[in-house]
């Protein structure tokens, strides 16, 4: 094993927290090797010429490796865990800049309500309103401490919107709901499209309050914070799990990798896979051990330890890391690390065909209309058996018909199918064709479709967890991470409830067939959901019910940090960029001007 | 294929190499180009700042997941099927999405080209990075006891397993060439002949029974199983950019109403304001390199005031 110069910081992964944090702590004079699986791209030359739908969508070519590494899952204890053989209800990337190259740019701020939601739901409606087994905390930080970091954040790369909340005045076409916010968006929206002009017009006349999807597209040319004019976004369609090819994405390679590298502090080595976090007799931890790109064994020496990866890898490396000093693994002492494991409602509870063709095929995934009156506590839930909401959305652009026409016109998004178009004869008769004359007949309505869908909390429970599985191995021999994860009767009633809000918008939107879902199924990871797996390793104020403080220190090894999702005590219905980001900058703020970072920060 | 911009050539030609790009990246945001040294990965005695290891060809970061071939497949030569397959899978391609000359379906469209290109060219056919180290899943009857994990099975109740995704042990080529073999046997039983000299009528039937899993005598795959890999690879073949061999005239786009590569649209078409436009593959897609002057065939950002021409002035220096 070869050992590498000691450095002040080692970052497991290279993608946005990391970059922010080296480009932070290197203008503060500290030294960072970010140390990343995958391999190195930049808008040009490596997504000059990609618009290849089978490539990247199909094929996945920008998503983590599970050849190497997968995950394993079961419904409840009472079921085995298999192996996640192909992709299914997430996709996390690797490479320079991580799952932020394929992001969508949906930008979201949580609401001053989520960083305090178990208190809120206990104050205004009482303690039994909580579900039974529910371990909901509330954020060990406020909306206004993270505000300021949103703001940087969001002018620091560049984001599109309309703001709703002016330093408290309410302001119009924007979202009344969301939190105060300092100054508005940087630039307007990004387009206007055909399937959103009808959502948006169908929810006003309900009395709802719709906006377009904040973003982290560009929708003008705009000078980010490395100094860089950026291009506005060419709505080209190939947006999501593709690298954008003129920069107008935000991204850790636009704009944070490029700072961090200006600092001449910053080491990233690709192709570098992590195999755990060493410690000292004491218990702290004194750097990583990893495999370079030759397959050869290193240990990188460091005086802190940064988990930035994706939430699963986060969580696999605190438990993978055991030692006489902690032999559950960095962070668990206490057995805190894998509880309060979350997903995300994400799904289509409404789908409707058009006579007019909407190019649907255009955009990206930020364009489209969205409502929150019915996201967390917005709408009352005094009479209702659930608590928690969603945000109501209209299905977004930049449809490629190989990855969905083999689902249409039944779209199986989520735990959502439902049949539009059905087959009258046979024993398919009732289920849309998918195959013959009939199947090939309802494609030629392919872009004449749009869906109404949700995006809802999830909420932590006992029975929810991460943990190390007992069967299966990675390629190198150690044991997958196990996720333990379906719904419960409080996403059940959740969903039904919004079933019939989303039904009412697209009967509004005129459609000439549509239908809509009313039941969740059971969780399965067979259908692309989201890639927002959240906790695992939250923040809290207390040990004895969290892994670290709010500055993302683990509490028992107080020199390894976390960022990212695995943070969060739960998960708000709202994509978790934004909110991970601030809290890096926040973070790496508090670290600059600590005298020792490797102690407990107040 | 003529006409075909091969990608290596005209980045040797564009010059395109690393060493080119990071001294553009290291002016453009104020390093010192002497600051952003490029060293090995094993052996450090100081501190570098940058990423490294070199030599890594940025333009194919992903070289594990296989984009386009160098030459579009050519049609009518088979490279993995046998004859007597080639036959049978031309026969049920034409059954789960039929055409004719006038309104092209999966045959005219070269999905088989397609398909067989994939199995000949993919290991084990399979295109998708995937997990495939046991134990592999065994199923038990709904109702009975789980037995605990062994090193050779994970059991499963029959009626759970499908929330877990594809568990099975058989690759692309495995399930192919043991489908078709199913598919024979059945199609000899069922209407006294192999799939492709069956009638209509009766190839419709034994399509039925694949899709609802009635069909008998498949095991591994499943009948169902099959069914939705062909299928799957139908809708790869039929829509996907004609670059891969299917998709032949672009027959899948304009049935479905999809312009395929294009470099972009302005926010007047997205609105539904402008024709729309003819499909377009990526060979025929212009390259687009930062700097490149904007033409007929060139569409540099438009979407904002303050919008790519700038930004492309500025990459350009």
């Amino acid at each position: 094993m070869a050992r590498q110069r000691k450095v002040d910081v080692v970052t497991i992964g290279g993608g946005w927290t990391a970059s922010i944090l080296a480009w932070k702590l290197g203008e503060a004079g500290l030294r960072t090797v970010s140390l990343e699986q995958g391999p190195e791209r930049w808008a040009n030359p490596t997504f000059e010429h990609n618009h290849d739908s089978l490539r990247f969508s199909v094929r996945k070519a920008m998503m983590v490796d599970i050849s190497r590494e997968t995950w394993t899952w079961r419904p409840d204890p009472t079921l085995p865990a298999l192996p996640i053989r192909e992709f299914g209800s997430f996709h996390p990337g690797m490479g320079l800049g991580g799952s932020a190259i394929h992001w969508s740019g949906q930008l979201w701020r949580f609401t001053p309500n989520h960083f305090k939601y178990r208190s809120r739901w206990e104050d205004h409606y009482g303690k039994d309103k909580i579900p039974e087994n529910c371990t909901l905390q509330d954020f060990p930080v406020s909306y206004d401490e993270i505000e300021p970091y949103y703001d940087a954040f969001e002018y620091d790369i560049g984001t599109s919107g309309v703001a709703g909340n002016l330093r408290g005045e309410i302001q119009p076409h924007g979202n009344p709901f969301e939190g105060p916010r300092s100054r508005p968006y940087p630039l307007p929206p990004l387009v206007d499209t055909m399937w959103g002009a009808k959502f948006r017009d169908a929810s006003a006349s309900l009395g709802y309050h719709p906006f377009p999807q904040p973003s982290g597209i560009l929708s003008e040319g705009y000078t980010d914070a490395t100094g860089r004019a950026r291009s506005g976004c060419l709505y080209c369609g190939f947006c999501t799990r593709f690298g954008c090819e003129v920069d107008a994405k935000g991204s850790p390679i636009t704009t944070h990798v490029p700072l961090a590298l200006a600092t001449g502090k910053w080491t990233v080595r690709t192709g570098c896979y992590v195999l755990d976090i060493a410690v000292d007799r004491s218990g702290r931890a004194t750097g990583v051990r990893y495999l370079d790109p030759n397959g050869d064994e290193q240990f990188q020496p460091a005086d802190i330890v940064v988990c930035s990866a994706y939430t699963l890898t986060n969580v696999r490396s605190l438990l993978l890391s055991k030692s006489d000093a902690h032999p559950k693994g960095i962070g668990n002492d206490r057995g805190q690390v894998g509880r309060n494991a979350t997903h995300q409602l994400d799904m289509v509870l409404a789908e409707g065909l058009f006579a007019d063709k909407l190019r649907s095929y255009s955009a990206n995934t930020s364009t489209m209309e969205i409502v929150c009156d019915f996201l967390e506590d917005n709408f009352d839930h005094s009479d209702l058996d659930f608590i928690g909401g969603s945000m109501i959305y209209s299905s977004p652009g930049e449809r490629e018909p190989v990855t969905d026409a083999g689902s249409f016109p039944m779209v199986s998004k989520g735990s959502g199918h439902l049949p539009v178009v059905k087959s009258s004869s046979g024993s398919d008769a009732g289920k849309p064709p998918n195959w013959g004359q009939a199947w090939k007949d309802s494609l030629r309505g392919w872009d004449h479709y749009a869906a109404v869908m949700i995006q809802g909390d999830s909420l932590p429970y006992e029975h929810n967890t991460f943990d190390l599985d007992p069967v299966y191995e990675d390629k190198f021999g150690r044991p997958l991470l196990r996720f333990t994860f379906d719904w419960t009767d409080n996403e059940r009633a959740h969903v039904k409830f919004m079933s019939e809000r989303c039904a009412a918008i697209m009967r509004g939107m005129g459609p000439t067939k549509m239908s809509s879902a009313d039941e969740l199924q059971p969780y399965s990871v067979v259908n692309y959901q989201t890639t927002h797996i959240n906790g695992g390793a939250i923040m809290g104020t207390d040990p004895g019910s969290s892994v670290t403080n709010s500055y993302g220190q683990v509490w028992d090894t107080p020199n390894v940090y976390v960022t990212g999702a695995a943070l969060y005590p739960f998960n708000p219905g709202l994509n978790p960029t934004n909110t991970l980001a601030a809290l890096a900058y926040r973070t790496a703020e508090r670290m600059a001007g600590s005298d020792d970072p490797t102690e407990l920060m107040e | 294929m003529s006409g075909q911009p091969t990608d290596r050539a005209d980045r040797a030609r564009e010059g395109l190499t690393r060493r080119h790009f990071l001294g553009w990246s290291a002016a453009a945001i104020g390093v010192a180009a002497s600051g952003a040294a490029i060293g090995g990965c094993s052996d450090e005695p100081r501190f570098q700042n940058g990423i490294v290891p070199s030599g890594v060809d940025l333009t194919d970061p992903y070289p594990k997941v296989p984009g386009p071939p160098d030459d579009v497949p050519v049609p009518g030569r088979l490279l993995w099927f046998t004859t007597d397959e080639g036959e049978a899978m031309d026969a049920l391609l034409a059954v789960i999405l039929p055409g004719s000359a006038d309104d092209p379906g999966a045959r005219e469209a070269g999905v088989l080209t397609y398909i067989d290109y994939k199995l000949a060219t993919v290991p084990g056919g399979v295109a998708v990075r995937h997990y495939s180290l046991g134990p592999f899943a065994k199923k038990v009857d709904p109702g009975t006891p789980v037995p605990e994990p062994t090193k050779d099975a994970v059991f499963v109740p029959k009626d759970q397993l499908k929330r877990y995704g594809p568990q099975g042990k058989l690759d692309a080529h495995g399930q192919y060439r043991n489908g078709l073999k199913s598919l024979d046997t059945f199609s000899r039983s069922t209407g006294g002949a192999p799939f492709a000299a069956l009638d209509a009528g009766t190839q419709e039937r034994v399509v039925g029974a694949l899709a609802d899993d009635t069909a008998t005598g498949f095991d591994d795959p499943g009948a169902q199983t099959f069914f939705n890999l062909v299928r799957g690879d139908i809708v790869e073949g039929f829509l996907a950019d004609p670059i891969y061999g299917g998709n032949r005239g672009m027959t899948g786009w304009k049935l479905v109403g999809y312009p395929g590569a294009q470099r972009g649209y302005t926010p007047r078409y997205v609105e539904g304001f402008e024709p729309e436009l003819s499909p377009q593959s990526l060979m025929d897609m212009p390259r687009f390199h930062p700097g490149q002057p904007e033409g007929p065939n060139v569409v540099l950002p438009v979407s904002g005031s303050r919008g790519g021409h700038e930004a492309a002035e500025h990459q350009g220096r």
